[in-house]
């Protein structure tokens, strides 16, 4: 009765506020396009002609959120006509990257208005023209925007089939990173460092003889991207091309001779033995265990910002001959406009501002304006600009080892660039770990990433076809 | 009381609803204290479950539309070499972690519930890491048992090479029981000991009279009588311990050579890194009907023990 009542209609209660907190969310936070009245009809400008404001959502899948924030709160600071929506999604290293554009993906399919995208630079413009989810960028915004990419480092991703897929935003280049105080205190000339494999044959031995509990060379074990430098650098190529590959080549003699160098550096225990992640690699550098490491160039910055007194340096991949013109792994970001843009053209004259010697100047701190930090600088890569780039090198003695102006090379991207990239890593690991053979080790794993290839050509024959 | 008077008397006035209504009108209140919990149950694990097994049926990614391929993923799976490599890891771990997770907290617990000095601050350091997050632990065992970690520089003070803990594959695996049963020590002793103070003090008394000392006291008394709960700790470990995941996932990435990957680290590389959702759908149903199996032959298992 009265009781019986009161129980039934607090539960009620109960129910019906969890129920509506569920649903409504205390804040006037709006998802994606969702309550974009013009969802799927973009209307350029419109908005601005009647005096409403272009609302704009950037989609950040890729971190680097401080300096974002400051450079959104900039450009609509003078663009009064627009207001930009910032969405960011938490990006560190490895799988919750993955977690961020799978993110996206859901949201683009979901059909929520996103007009630009920060994405991860090599497989994903791909990943989204394989699901007809992003904007070819000439088409909005005619040669300009091929002028720009062009001009722009890492271009080679994102220039596919004669389009322009995306703009490349931030430049994430591997290195041979070395402690260059090590190199003196072993004899070694720390101006010298090794540019070819028998350089680097040499180095290692010097190293090891004077410090035996040393690796003189770290390196990624299960790792494909950071591999690849040396095999360009010897002349070799996995694929028949950078970008959608139809052919592994993974048997050319060139590949077998860099997987043979890399079971030399473990025969002579000139590598690591324990794995290099993001957790270890600064402790692995400081504490001296590691001479020098292939990694990302910026790594050098978060060296000198913790052990200022050591001399940290960056240079080329060692290539297999002299006289070689050295290329390099290029990872980093890049800006698209997903399918479900509402405003196109604004979206890409934000890109296009962006990737502008003023945007990276203020993103990269040649320019003081925006009141980045050290760490918030430090986190984003190197700059896409090459003039930003240049200046950096030239004017800033923090940035002159973190920045390596070479060219970068397209990585064979696939749809099935994630699982090739695996197959190979695991031959690597058994290679290093297991002295496995080598020839046995690639032929297997070309085998495998053939039958990949053709799944791949078969599943997205309109991606292939005009490739 | 007032309120199954009236229900019952009013229902019987006018008509004879069946037992079925009637206990479930009677219920009334109750369902609906419940049902936040089972609407969020039919949301977040029991619509997932089932559309996990329909989706192991498919080619399912992001890109394009499932494709049905019917048995198709079960067969990749018995067929995949990594596959077995992980199941392999995951019963090995479970094997070696079920036995510490029962026995340790046990002899422990028995421990802990004589009058020792210090007891409580005892009790509370072997409970401290079960308050730890799982990832903290992780980073924490893995900074130890590191190349240049402190376990390494203890032994080399104390003349013996430092040891490649993650990088042999025969060693990483035992850092990886040791980090999980350390971690989960705590939880399972005070479970124990909640069980171990609820044996009467009068049967300790009676055999102390007949003359058993405290070993046979603790071996015939104490350890049938918790019988019940040291059932439920071989469950949940077996079933925890089943579903590894954060141990490799943050300490060794499944590696050196895949000597650490688990059912669940293939099964989430597949679904989420590689989307390939129809095939860690798959995965996922396997490893759900091995759970079941497992724990119904425990019960088995149990149940004649008692019988």
């Amino acid at each position: 009765m009265p009781s019986y009542r009161r129980i039934q209609l607090l539960a009620l209660s109960t129910v019906a506020l969890l129920i509506a907190a569920c649903g409504s969310g205390a804040s006037n936070y709006t998802p994606a396009g969702q309550a974009a009245p013009n969802q799927g009809a973009p209307t350029t400008s419109g908005a601005a002609a009647t005096g409403a404001k272009v609302h704009l959502v950037y989609f950040n899948a890729r971190g680097a959120e401080a300096a974002e924030r400051k450079l959104v709160d900039r450009y609509v600071k003078d663009h009064p006509d627009i207001e930009i929506e910032y969405l960011s999604t938490t990006s560190m290293a490895g799988p919750s990257d993955t977690d961020a554009i799978a993110n996206l993906i859901f949201n683009i399919q979901a059909k929520r208005v996103v007009d630009v995208a920060k994405i991860e630079v090599s497989r994903t413009p791909l990943d989204l023209m394989a699901a007809d989810a992003t904007k070819e960028l000439t088409v909005i915004g005619g040669d300009a925007v091929k002028t720009r990419a062009q001009g722009l480092l890492n271009s080679g991703y994102v220039i596919v089939n004669n389009g322009v897929w995306a703009l490349p935003y931030e430049y994430d280049p591997f290195g041979y990173i070395y402690n260059a105080t090590l190199f003196k205190d072993v004899g070694l000339d720390p101006d010298k460092p090794p540019q070819t494999w028998a350089d680097l044959r040499t180095t290692n031995e010097a190293i090891k003889a004077k410090m035996p509990n040393a690796w003189p060379q770290c390196h990624p074990i299960k790792n494909t991207a950071k591999t690849l430098p040396y095999i360009w650098n010897a002349g070799g190529t996995l694929w028949d091309r950078d970008v959608l590959p139809t052919k592994a080549l993974f048997t050319a003699p060139a590949v077998s001779a860099t997987y043979k160098f890399l079971a030399e550096w473990a025969q002579k225990q000139w590598i690591n033995t324990d794995e290099i992640t993001g957790d270890n690699q600064l402790q692995l550098m400081i504490s001296r265990k590691c001479a020098a490491m292939d990694t990302s160039t910026n790594f050098t910055l978060g060296l000198q910002a913790n052990d200022p007194k050591t001399d940290w340096r960056v240079a080329p991949p060692p290539s297999m001959n002299a006289n070689a013109q050295p290329v390099t792994f290029g990872g980093g970001s890049a800006l698209a406009i997903p399918s479900t843009a509402a405003h196109p053209k604004e979206a890409l004259d934000f890109m296009m501002w962006l990737t502008s010697d003023e945007a990276q100047n203020l993103k990269y701190g040649v320019a003081k304006d925006l009141g980045l930090s050290d760490d918030d600088i430090a986190a984003q890569a190197t700059p896409v600009s090459k003039n930003t780039s240049e200046t950096l090198k030239n004017n800033d003695p923090k940035w002159k080892q973190a920045i390596l102006i070479l060219p970068s090379r397209p990585a064979g991207v696939s749809p099935a660039f994630s699982k090739i990239y695996d197959i190979l890593a695991a031959a690597q690991e058994r290679i290093i770990r297991s002295n496995a053979n080598v020839d046995e080790e690639l032929a297997t794993a070309q085998q495998q990433s053939q039958q990949l290839l053709d799944q791949s050509i078969a599943q997205y024959p309109n991606l292939y076809k005009s490739s | 009381m007032a309120v199954s008077v009236e229900s019952v008397g009013t229902s019987g006035l006018h008509s004879r609803p069946s037992s079925f209504a009637n206990t479930l009108r009677k219920s009334q209140p109750a369902y609906i204290l419940l049902s936040p919990y089972l609407i969020l149950f039919v949301i977040v694990l029991a619509y997932p479950l089932v559309y996990a097994i329909y989706l192991s049926f498919f080619d399912a990614t992001l890109n394009r539309a499932p494709t049905f391929v019917g048995a198709g993923n079960f067969i990749q799976l018995f067929t995949d070499a990594e596959f077995y490599t992980a199941l392999r890891n995951t019963f090995f771990f479970a094997f070696f972690v079920v036995l510490g997770e029962t026995i340790l907290p046990l002899a422990m617990a028995l421990a802990m519930n004589e009058r020792l000095p210090f007891r409580a601050l005892f009790r509370t350091a072997f409970f401290l890491p079960v308050v730890c997050s799982w990832v903290v632990v992780s980073l924490l065992w893995a900074l130890l048992f590191a190349q240049q970690g402190l376990v390494n520089s203890v032994i080399q003070v104390l003349g013996v090479a430092p040891q490649p803990f993650f990088s042999n594959p025969g060693q990483a695996m035992w850092i990886l029981i040791a980090t999980t049963i350390w971690r989960n020590l705590g939880y399972y002793m005070v479970i124990y000991l909640a069980a171990l103070q609820g044996v009467p003090q009068d049967l300790y008394d009676a055999a102390s009279v007949d003359g058993a000392t405290r070993w046979r006291q603790l071996w015939h008394i104490a350890v049938p009588l918790v019988r019940p709960v040291i059932y439920f700790v071989l469950t949940i470990s077996i079933i925890t311990s089943m579903q590894l995941f954060i141990q490799p996932f943050i300490m060794t990435n499944g590696g050196p050579l895949n000597a650490t990957i688990s059912v669940v680290q293939l099964l989430y590389r597949h679904a989420f890194v590689q989307l390939e959702f129809g095939y860690g759908s798959a995965i996922a149903t396997f490893l759900l009907v091995l759970l079941v199996a497992l724990a119904l032959i425990n019960k088995r298992v149990h149940d004649l023990v008692v019988r």
